[in-house]
């Protein structure tokens, strides 16, 4: 479906995929389906955007992707190796290789554990001996921009920042090839989110990183990313350079989101924001859910609304 | 350009001099001791607890009688009498002897069963949490069966099962502890496990045994640890009901618990003796509760 | 420091609260000043730990010990409202003053549908005497919010509805009364972007055709400057910058302001440019001027003492010694 730009084999590869989760509250028995026939690639060394608003399943998508969840449907292949075929020990030992950061710092460091020890236990399936560990936590905590004075701190002793640096360091620690990072930047203040996303600039140049950056933030995206996806309950429904899907969005939804974005256009009057909205959401609202993507443009990808129905091309 | 952390916004606690490895780390041993004995209360509570342990423990040098001879004359002495200091029971036997051999027994049958029902059903409660699905099902249906035998009942049937004796008296209890226990834990793993560091953990290819004893006992340990602490008192009475049918220790061998229920008799009319075993009872029950209190707090490094 | 004296809705002078802690007090707001005139939006800016949230909450006195409001005046019609009698102030507070806040869900009672919340505040302002009168009043307000469908939900429950209704309706529980002024503390920062813009919207032409002013408290400057008049820029519990919006935003002066805009990625952002350091430790702040720690600028001066409250230039008023040297 998407082709390698330059015949280097994609990293990580997902194909159809579908997870549906039980339905709470009113409606029971029935399910919600989060991620709804989703397929991408990403290639070594790419950052890709991963854009949607709640609902829009882009968390899940970043879960799956890791096998964190299994799917329902769907197939995800990692580095050539098709994930599914694997058992859990074999799954296990390919953990090391993709990691995951979190949205909010401290809930996703172990508040009973000091910073030496929560990013130590990731290297616990790497065999090295304790010394090595331990100067191999160090070192990572130094390419995050952590003195060792942080190693012995509990993460309620740590600022914003400094908390997601070491979440960032945990993911680090076993030199992955693959990152998802689930909203990093949202939890924290606005100045130190442009410490983690300067970091986060700096880390994928110099580790040839590639990662799936998950934000509800446009302008974010947009920093970091060099291809994106937008995602829109549970289906991709625009993909290409972030450049391009800015610049020239085809899809209502992108449209709709572009044009939301506080500030985006000043000197619009209030009515006639309305009025696009209402218009943008009336054209959303009349696009058939289950529309495949087509290439609309080179490297663009875009839901058809007239090819609805039809079987993927 | 990475800004990196700020050091001097350090908080005081850890200013150490920059070195190396600072020699107090939290969370060691020795910092956790230091925690808790700025808990002036507890440390009072541990050291008397200690001090009824040494004393308990060296009957033969602490205790002023012979706990099993028998006088027919000074029967239920009060306490003060001349030569008894807690007085005498039915049988004229020094009340005070008899509550320090008897001790050893108490707190043995108070305390053995809640360290197996904590470590037994903290494991059940930690897998059950951990795993869900089946396995979660499985145990805490066993354990509900366990649940839904009225406590007593289900002890004196072990007990009678397993036949006389102290140590069958504490199987008798551990198991009768285990089904709380392990709810208490699985209810504190099952919320620490929806917990994002727990997904973390999971995600870093460490298996499941490493993530359990590494990540997940430190922050699931305090609500059955709490529990246990805070049940030694109510067990010791339990054991003593036990022993009282006589399904553990054979009088006239001393146990506070059965000695108590032995006076209950004499309650109208001797009553301040009557009741001397039970101030060991509520004692050491209270003791216990103000070190579990203490522990817990010590364990939560927020509190720090 | 007004922008249009005679239509000076609510003034707040030297405004100043402090947390008292078992070893020391801090002041997070530290002698605060700002007007806002007759239908006009001020949007207070500011990272956590500004002062932004307490600024709020002292205007309206719904502080508690161990916070406590220790200085300053606030001035609402003619009168100082932080020496007002208790009973006075509740009257005063919801009525003529209202406020809604970050997360509505935290807002509402979820055991009671929307309409029944509604009709209480309608029934306990004496707005409306009876139930049914309160009911259609209700209805309208809903309406009025642009909740669609709003008979159906005058009968749901907090949590059959999503975030960005509920916050609808937590704006429609606080127009109720038709106050003067609108205090909003974050409201869209919980919300969808999509969301965020219509609820901005809707305060917006609520703003104008209720003649309503609203004091509006976010971290996010892109929020500000969709709905803001007049921008303060608050750090460290002191407003640093203070003026009209568009020159605020055109040509920031102070150096926070500055690497504020700088750190925050825009559709046409090349390079990011962090804010150095940590947030100023308000328990014990620096001697001289609180942003000089991480100040690209930061004078000897400035670390020393702290700059003098406001230098004007145009319609803006900043607090720095880069200028306070310069107008001298």
């Amino acid at each position: 479906m998407q082709r390698p730009g330059n015949n280097v084999a994609p990293l990580v590869v997902a194909r159809d995929l579908v997870k549906r989760f039980p339905a709470r509250g009113a409606r029971r028995g029935q399910s919600v389906t989060a991620v709804a026939g989703v397929s991408l690639e990403l290639e070594p060394g790419e950052t890709l955007g991963l854009v949607g608003e709640s609902g829009s399943g882009k968390s899940t998508l970043g879960r799956l992707l890791l096998r964190l969840m299994r799917p329902d449907a769907g197939t995800i292949t990692f580095d050539g190796e098709s994930l599914e075929r694997l058992g859990a020990g074999e799954l296990r030992k390919l953990r090391p290789r993709m990691q995951i950061v979190f949205q909010n710092p401290y809930s996703a460091l172990n508040p009973r554990m000091v910073v030496a020890d929560i990013v130590g236990f990731n290297l616990l399936p790497v065999s090295l001996t304790a010394a090595q560990r331990k100067e191999r936590v160090l070192a990572t905590l130094a390419l995050v921009g952590l003195g060792r004075e942080i190693a012995h701190r509990y993460p309620h002793q740590l600022s914003g920042g400094q908390a997601q640096r070491v979440g960032i360091a945990r993911a680090l620690v076993s030199n992955p090839e693959f990152i998802v990072a689930d909203e990093i930047v949202s939890a924290l203040d606005v100045s130190v989110q442009a410490e983690i996303l300067a970091l986060l600039l700096d880390l994928r140049t110099r580790l040839k990183l590639t990662t799936l950056f998950i934000s509800h933030n446009l302008n974010v995206v947009r920093y970091v990313s060099g291809r994106s996806a937008v995602m829109f309950k549970g289906r991709i429904v625009e993909m290409g350079p972030t450049k391009a899907l800015y610049d020239s969005p085809l899809h209502p939804y992108t449209r709709l989101l572009i044009a939301s974005v506080p500030g985006a256009d000043p000197g619009i009057t209030l009515t006639a924001r309305e009025r696009e909205r209402r218009e943008l959401t009336d054209e959303l609202n009349a696009y058939p859910a289950d529309s495949p993507l087509i290439e609309a443009r080179p490297g663009h990808w875009v839901q058809d609304p007239k090819a609805a129905g039809e079987t993927a091309a | 350009m990475i800004s990196g952390a700020n050091p001097s916004a350090a908080p005081e606690l850890l200013r150490v001099s920059g070195v190396e490895a600072p020699l107090q780390q939290p969370g060691t041993l020795r910092a956790l001791w230091g925690r808790f004995r700025h808990d002036r209360l507890a440390t009072a509570a541990l050291a008397i607890l200690a001090l009824i342990v040494v004393i308990c423990i060296a009957a033969p040098l602490t205790s002023p009688h012979d706990p099993l001879a028998t006088q027919a004359v000074n029967r239920l002495a009060p306490p003060g009498s001349p030569g008894h200091l807690l007085g005498t029971d039915g049988a004229g036997r020094d009340l005070l002897s008899r509550l320090i051999w008897g001790g050893r027994i108490s707190l043995m049958t108070g305390v053995a069963p809640v360290v197996i029902g904590l470590l037994v059903g903290g494991l059940f409660g930690l897998l059950a949490g951990y795993y869900g699905g089946v396995t979660r099902t499985v145990i805490m249906r066993c354990v509900d069966v366990l649940f839904a035998f009225p406590a007593v009942l289900l002890a004196i049937a072990i007990a009678v099962t397993l036949g006389a004796g102290t140590r069958n008296v504490i199987i008798a209890l551990a198991v009768v502890l285990v089904p709380s226990v392990a709810r208490v834990t699985e209810s504190a793993t099952i919320s620490a496990c929806s917990q994002e560091y727990i997904e973390a953990a999971k995600a870093s290819g460490v298996n499941d045994a490493s993530i359990i004893v590494f990540q997940l006992v430190r922050n699931v340990a305090s609500a059955p640890l709490a529990y246990c602490f805070s049940i030694i008192g109510p067990v010791i009475v339990f054991a003593a009901g036990l022993n009282f049918l006589g399904l553990g220790i054979q009088p006239p061998d001393p146990e506070w618990g059965s000695m108590l229920y032995s006076l209950q008799s004499s309650l109208l009319f001797a009553p301040l003796t009557s009741i001397v075993p039970g101030v060991p009872i509520a004692i050491a029950a209270l003791l216990f509760d103000v070190i579990g209190n203490a522990v817990r707090d010590v364990l939560d490094p927020r509190l720090a | 420091m007004s922008t249009s004296s005679n239509g000076t809705l609510l003034s707040v002078q030297g405004l100043q609260t402090r947390i008292k802690g078992d070893r020391h007090s801090i002041t997070v707001v530290d002698g605060v000043s700002f007007e806002l005139g007759q239908q006009q939006v001020l949007a207070l800016i500011g990272e956590s730990g500004s002062g932004k949230t307490m600024t709020a909450l002292s205007i309206l006195r719904l502080v508690a010990a161990p916070v406590a409001i220790t200085g300053g005046e606030v001035w609402y019609e003619g009168k100082d409202i932080l020496r007002l009698p208790a009973e006075k102030m509740r009257t005063l507070r919801g009525r003529r003053i209202a406020m809604i806040f970050q997360n509505p869900r935290d807002r509402f009672d979820p055991l009671r549908t929307i309409g029944d919340q509604l009709i209480e505040v309608l029934m306990h302002h004496g707005i409306t005497q009876n139930r049914s009168e309160a009911s259609r009043r209700a209805l309208s307000l809903l309406r009025e919010v642009k909740l669609l469908d709003a008979e159906r939900v005058m009968k749901m429950y907090p949590n059959e509805v999503s975030g960005g209704m509920l916050q609808r309706a937590m704006i429609a529980i606080a127009i109720a009364p038709a106050p003067d002024l609108l205090i909003a503390d974050e409201p869209t920062s919980s919300l969808d972007v999509t969301i965020q813009s219509e609820i901005l919207d809707l305060l917006k032409s609520v703003e104008t055709a209720r003649r309503m002013s609203i004091l509006f408290i976010t971290h996010d400057i892109s929020v500000a400057q969709q709905v803001a008049d007049t921008v303060a820029v608050m750090y460290a519990g002191q407003i640093v910058e203070y003026g009209k919006a568009s020159e605020v935003f055109a040509h920031p002066q102070h150096p926070y302001t500055q690497a504020l805009m700088a750190s925050v990625p825009t559709p046409t952002s090349d390079v990011l440019q962090p804010i150095h350091g940590l947030p100023a430790d308000l328990a014990h702040p620096p001697p001289g001027c609180r942003f000089a720690p991480r100040c690209p600028s930061a004078s000897v001066h400035g670390r020393a003492s702290e700059p003098p409250p406001f230098v004007q230039t145009e319609n803006v008023g900043v607090r720095c010694w880069l200028y306070a040297e310069a107008g001298q």
